[in-house]
């Protein structure tokens, strides 16, 4: 189970730290896009923080760079007190396994393996005691209630039923950070409901989580949400005591910042 | 737009997917034809080769197998390019286009290119025909090479019957098409693939059928080999595919319940990733193990026969030249000619001996002797030829002593001819048959008889047939028999004697290693052929599903599995596809060449490895290139093809 202090307490090194992230596409051609714009980001252990934007904003060119899978053009990026931009391919896979977990809009699970092996997967490849992945597997799965599918094919179960199979997948190393894509994005309105719950009981146990949406529903469950417009940031919104306010806020940040009608239809309430 | 044109701009925008398709299929024809042309190759038929009618057997047995794998192959990649392309028919379905169009833009499609692939396949198989007899030419230097024919009914054959599988094919894949629902063939793509079952039964029955037949092959002798042959072939053809279908699901899964090696590394993503691969390609690999089998035995066997007769060679050629002089007036050759070519050359002989003989001409013989010319030798004339040639010719000592008569070694015949007795004088005359070990001209094969010097000097004539000549042996060291020498011999000697006349390690050698190295290439050729061939099916199969294993290996790499995991994985799975049915044809194979070598009494063993190991070098070579290719195409960052 996660190992990440329990409490946003003061003072504690932060879990990811950027400074000045800007990367620019295709300047091969002379057209270059700056998609990302010395955009400034610190993740405190225990957060919930998501990350919210119109289309082309630049929300999965962040996810990406703190996902280590593409480098900045320019600025800094610490995550759990390492730097991924010195470190080699497999480092950085390596890296990627241990340390971050990922959970994806469309699942990502891999059909020739069953549940129990998907989530298993980034243990298996580690090495890792057969007593002691079945002792990591039973605790997680009980957690997020998935203990009946394990012979089952990702294929055979329900949308909400994968996402939370690939979040147990996310969490079963004990990574330090979970970057989350769009979770909700293919998921009926009970099913994200569902699993935005059991990502907020994670967090609740101490799981620092990022998460990359679209949705005001889902955002509503963060407890700090960062705007991001044309590369560069564009407020911040902390949430208080009552989530239904808070979705009400997120909702006028979204209208405020424009371009964004699409997302609020999009809502579910 | 035609309806034509329709289909000719789907193969054009799909050229990428289609051309290894084609290219298969291409491949699939020019291997039928090159056979079809040696089968009915004039030369061939009209047992021109040597040993031409066991080669056609074999390459007849070959071409219902390639005749079988072209259809296997050809409706296994048209049924998985139709799958592909589902959503687009779904698509051309919404539009209004009605399922009696959609069969007829299938049918058309297909029609054009198999009429392109049976054509470029032809052209290939011409060139490769030609290709094949210039090489031998020169390899062998043939006075005489296989003449390149256009053969229309090979050219034909190829042609109809290939035509006619396509269209089946097309036909069965169409009707397919036509059944499924708008809703499902626009949902196809997306489909999820279920984990492949198997029964056990199955597995167990292929396993017993294959270890079947091998028991029949190691137990079988002499003539039961050809009795067993057909109904072991086919049990075992059977077992290969249940074995590929039903075996491999069953022992992966077996793999998969050990968990602590299962759950270990890799090893789970390669397991996991077999199953289906494996199972999807099963037919593919049974066809591909059981041809394999068949060429390697093909191979084998050509092998085992041509370094028996090269061995018979040397021992049938004891001494370089040997021919006759005759003193009857009938054109011979003379001693001073040969010994003026050695002098020129500067070889001196190690052996230059001749016997006096005698040919008396019988008629109405006993079925023993048979009908011709019988060669009469004198004992001490024979002791001599002995001596010189080094053979041990233990009664010939005795001969010496006078005792020829009761000489130990092969029993005396006594000679009652109808008119023989009358000529010989008495109650027939003592002779000894003999056989000398000696390099001979055709017409001296066959019994000698030695016969008492007294008795030969008494031999009267009158009357008889009969032709007083002398028989002359030559001998000179390897090293001193140069490409000069024997060319000037052989003109000299052909020019002077009949053919039968003369005989000499450089005429027969020359001859037999021409017709056997011709068996031999054409074997070896063809077997090659279909590696090549059956390799780079292999290869285009793969590739079909790369576009899958980028998606796969693309999510892997997210969730942190390294590049050098990834290439693990690939790796396995490649080589899975590769070797295993290679290994388990040269398996085959092996039992095979075993039952041959019982058939021959003869130990096949070493022939068996060296055929087995050639060609395993040329399917690893097929794998290396392909794993390079294939993690070259798997890079992140690189441009998917499509296929």
């Amino acid at each position: 189970m996660p190992q990440t202090a329990s409490a946003t307490t003061n003072g504690q090194r932060a879990v990811l730290e950027a400074t000045g992230l800007t990367k620019v596409y295709g300047s091969a051609n002379g057209a270059a896009h700056t998609a990302l714009d010395g955009f400034d980001l610190r993740i405190q252990p225990g957060e919930f923080l998501g990350v919210m934007g119109p289309s082309g904003s630049g929300k999965t060119t962040l996810l990406n760079m703190l996902a280590t899978i593409d480098s900045p053009t320019a600025g800094r990026l610490r995550i759990a007190g390492a730097d991924p931009s010195g470190m080699r391919p497999t480092e950085l896979a390596l890296f990627r396994r241990r340390r971050l977990g990922f959970v994806f809009q469309e699942f990502n699970l891999l059909d020739t393996l069953t549940v129990r092996e998907n989530i298993l997967l980034p243990l298996v490849l580690d090495n890792v005691r057969v007593a002691e992945m079945e002792h990591r597997l039973r605790a997680v799965t009980e957690r997020l209630g998935i203990g009946a599918l394990l012979e089952r094919r990702p294929y055979e179960i329900s949308g909400g039923q994968q996402q939370r199979v690939a979040i147990a997948r996310a969490i079963i190393p004990g990574p330090d950070l979970v970057l989350a894509d769009e979770l909700t994005g293919n998921l009926d309105s009970k099913s994200a409901l569902d699993v935005m719950r059991t990502l907020q009981g994670l967090n609740d146990d101490g799981v620092t989580v990022v998460m990359v949406t679209h949705d005001p529903f889902a955002a509503s469950f963060c407890k700090r949400i960062v705007f991001i417009k044309d590369g560069k940031r564009f407020g911040e919104l902390v949430r208080g005591v009552n989530r239904q306010a808070f979705f009400q806020q997120v909702l006028d940040a979204l209208s405020v910042m424009g371009g964004g009608a699409d997302d609020v239809q999009a809502a579910r309430a | 737009m035609t309806f034509r044109q329709l289909a000719l701009s789907n193969i054009r925008g799909s050229a990428l997917r289609y051309a290894a398709f084609f290219l298969s299929s291409t491949f699939s024809v020019t291997l039928f034809f090159v056979y079809a042309q040696f089968i009915m190759h004039p030369d061939v038929a009209g047992g021109y080769i040597y040993g031409g009618d066991a080669t056609r057997i074999v390459l007849t047995v070959c071409e219902v197998l390639v005749a079988v794998f072209a259809f296997f192959f050809v409706l296994y990649s048209s049924g998985a390019f139709l799958r592909a392309r589902n959503q687009e028919f779904g698509l051309l379905s919404l539009m209004g286009t009605t399922r009696g169009q959609l069969r007829r833009l299938i049918w058309l499609e297909n029609s054009i290119l198999s009429v392109g692939a049976i054509a470029l396949g032809i052209g290939l198989g011409l060139l490769l025909s030609r290709l094949f007899l210039l090489g031998i030419s020169r390899v062998l230097g043939l006075d005489e090479p296989i003449r390149f024919l256009f053969v229309p009914n090979a050219i034909l054959l190829t042609a109809v019957s290939f035509f006619a599988l396509f269209q089946l094919v097309t036909l069965v894949g169409g009707l397919r098409i036509g059944r499924q629902e708008v809703v499902e063939l626009m949902r196809a793509a997306r489909k999820p693939r279920t984990v492949p079952r198997a029964s056990p039964l199955l597995a167990v029955v292929g396993a017993a059928l294959v270890v079947a037949g091998y028991v029949v092959a190691t137990r079988v002798e002499g003539a039961g080999v050809v009795l067993a042959f057909m109904p072991v072939v086919a049990i075992v053809v059977l077992g290969t595919f249940l074995l590929f279908t039903h075996g491999s699901v069953l022992v992966l899964r077996l793999l998969r319940s050990a968990k602590t090696s299962y759950l270990r590394g890799t090893r789970m993503l390669v397991v996991s990733q077999l199953v289906f691969r494996v199972r999807d390609n099963a037919r593919l690999l049974a066809t591909i193990a059981t041809l394999s089998a068949v060429v390697l035995a093909a191979a084998g066997s050509f092998y085992v026969f041509n370094r028996g007769f090269e061995q018979g060679l040397e021992g049938m050629y004891q001494q370089e030249l040997a021919f006759i002089e005759r003193s009857d007036g009938r054109p011979s050759l003379g001693p001073s000619v040969v010994d003026g070519v050695l002098v020129r050359n500067e070889v001196a002989p190690t052996v230059r001996v001749s016997v006096r003989i005698h040919e008396l001409r019988f008629r109405d013989q006993p079925a023993e002797v048979g009908d011709g010319w019988l060669v009469l030798v004198g004992a001490s004339d024979y002791a001599a030829l002995a001596r010189a040639a080094e053979f041990a010719a233990g009664f010939a000592a005795e001969t010496a002593a006078g005792t020829a008569a009761q000489a130990a070694a092969p029993a005396p015949t006594s000679l009652r001819l109808s008119d023989g007795v009358a000529v010989l004088g008495g109650g027939g005359i003592a002779v000894s048959r003999v056989a000398p070990p000696v390099t001979m001209p055709p017409s001296l094969q066959g019994p000698w008889y030695v016969i008492d010097d007294p008795a030969l000097a008494d031999l009267p004539t009158g009357g008889r047939e009969y032709a007083p000549a002398k028989f002359w042996l030559y001998d000179w060291p390897e090293s001193a028999a140069t490409r000069r020498l024997e060319s000037e011999l052989q003109e000299a000697v052909l020019a002077a004697a009949p053919r039968q006349d003369v005989d000499a390690r450089f005429l027969g050698v020359r001859q037999i290693r021409q017709t056997l190295g011709l068996s031999m290439f054409a074997g070896v050729f063809v077997s090659l052929l279909f590696f090549i061939g059956a390799g780079s099916l292999i290869y285009f199969k793969l590739f079909t599903e790369l576009g899958e294993d980028r998606r796969l290996h693309g999510r892997l790499r997210r969730i942190g599995v390294t590049p050098g995991e990834s290439a693990k994985v690939v790796t396995a799975q490649i080589a899975v596809i590769y070797l295993l049915p290679f290994a388990l044809g040269a398996v085959h194979a092996a039992f095979a060449l075993d039952a041959l070598g019982s058939l021959l009494q003869q130990d096949v063993t070493r022939y068996s490895l060296v055929v087995i190991g050639l060609f395993a070098a040329v399917q690893g070579a097929f794998f290396l290139l392909t794993r390079w290719t294939y993690l070259r195409a798997l890079r992140p960052g690189t441009v998917a093809v499509r296929a």
